[in-house]
């Protein structure tokens, strides 16, 4: 039965990650409390590995710095050695191509780029939270603007059964601050819901 | 109109980020599938496209129509059936069961679980080299049998389809076409609905 395993990291102060991160592509590290790109045109990424996930898992933060194919915020699912991951991405603009989709990492190496399974038509504004969602061979991104209370529905999905197993994870495309306020964790199930307030009561 | 079409990828050099996207769609929103069964890969594509845009797509060599999502419960009619059947095996799917008594819906599912099984098969074996995670038979397609598949790809299959809580029955024959192969348990995901473009299909 799922747990409600929550991993959140708020990007304060400046330095490395904290040691609950494993970086994965080129180097993610905080700068003024947000999360910061080290390469230009390139991945900073890691997975949160100080806790464990399940295979259902959603991870999700609040855009910072967007700026048009310059820089993106990662959020990740299912992310293992190398990141392969389940991938969503904006750069703040509407239109195509390549501003937000959702992306499916593969081996590509420090210097590599993930695959657009989705590339939509959406806008986000900096303080917008991104949220991604795998449950099974379904993945789904998400958008609130009012800090998470509400996310209606999916901006974007998908199908894919290539990955089954990893953790969340988060990451800037560029160089620069881009992310702030991840959090990653496993989804819960209705039944697990209702079972866990019964046996609370 | 959101419409359905199969389409290998090309690469578009001007891109910033990643530049493979589905052959026709740069530019043009788009929800995709994968498919690792062929060298560049195919996807599954939806997208919400205008008359204009729609026959323009439908003049490029490699790419099949498969429907609209409004007409996914139409019976397909006469002349499509050899349209479509023809369209799948030339992309090494097996298309010899459409039917005019088959709807758009249990085709794109049966397609769908195909994909859905070669990604898993991919996620197994792990990165190329190829031929080991394809599904065809190298040199002989759809018609070779599944003995002639690399072992590691056939193993593969197999844990495939235990995962997906398959009947297996059509892998117990190893003189089996991999056509036979992949519509036995392609079929069976015409009870299972997938997501794309944030439609429940």
């Amino acid at each position: 039965m799922s747990e409600q395993a929550v991993a959140t990291y708020d990007f304060a102060g400046t330095g490395a990650l904290s040691g609950d991160w494993t970086t994965q592509l080129n180097t993610l590290s905080r700068a003024n409390g947000h999360g910061n790109g080290s390469t230009s045109s390139r991945n900073s990424t890691a997975d949160w590995t100080g806790d464990s996930f399940d295979n259902d898992q959603y991870s999700f933060a609040e855009c910072y710095g967007l700026s048009s194919y310059t820089r993106y915020v990662l959020i990740s699912v299912r992310g293992a050695t190398g990141w392969d991951a389940y991938v969503g991405t904006t750069d703040g603009v509407a239109g195509t191509p390549e501003h937000c989709g959702i992306l499916e990492y593969n081996s590509v190496g420090d210097s590599g780029d993930g695959v657009f399974v989705t590339d939509i038509n959406q806008d986000f504004n900096d303080t917008d939270l991104i949220k991604i969602v795998v449950e099974g061979t379904s993945i789904s991104m998400y958008r609130s603007t009012d800090g998470g209370a509400s996310w209606g529905s999916p901006v974007s999905s998908t199908t894919d059964a290539t990955l089954t197993a990893g953790d969340a994870g988060a990451g800037v495309w560029g160089s620069g601050e881009g992310i702030d306020n991840w959090e990653g964790g496993n989804i819960v199930s209705g039944i697990a819901l209702l079972r866990r307030r019964i046996e609370g009561c | 109109m959101k419409r359905f079409y199969l389409t290998p990828v090309a690469h578009e050099p001007t891109a910033v980020v990643s530049g493979w996207h589905p052959s026709g769609f740069w530019g043009i929103p788009y929800s995709s599938m994968r498919w690792h069964g062929t060298d560049p890969e195919t996807r599954l594509v939806l997208s919400d496209v205008t008359d204009v845009q729609h026959a323009t797509l439908l003049a490029l060599p490699q790419l099949e129509y498969l429907g609209a999502l409004e007409d996914l419960d139409n019976p397909i009619a006469g002349p499509d059936v050899n349209r479509l059947r023809g369209g799948l095996e030339n992309k090494t799917i097996p298309g010899q069961q459409v039917s005019a008594a088959m709807r758009f819906r249990n085709v794109l599912r049966r397609l769908s679980g195909v994909l859905q099984l070669q990604q898993r098969v991919w996620g197994i074996r792990g990165k190329p080299p190829w031929p080991e995670g394809r599904l065809v038979v190298p040199g002989r397609g759809l018609a070779g049998r599944l003995d002639e598949l690399p072992a590691p790809a056939e193993a593969a299959l197999v844990r495939a389809a235990e995962q997906f809580r398959l009947d297996r029955a059509v892998l117990g024959n190893a003189a089996s076409s991999m056509r036979q192969v992949l519509d036995g348990l392609g079929e069976q995901f015409e009870s299972r609905r997938f997501t794309l473009d944030t439609e429940w299909i």
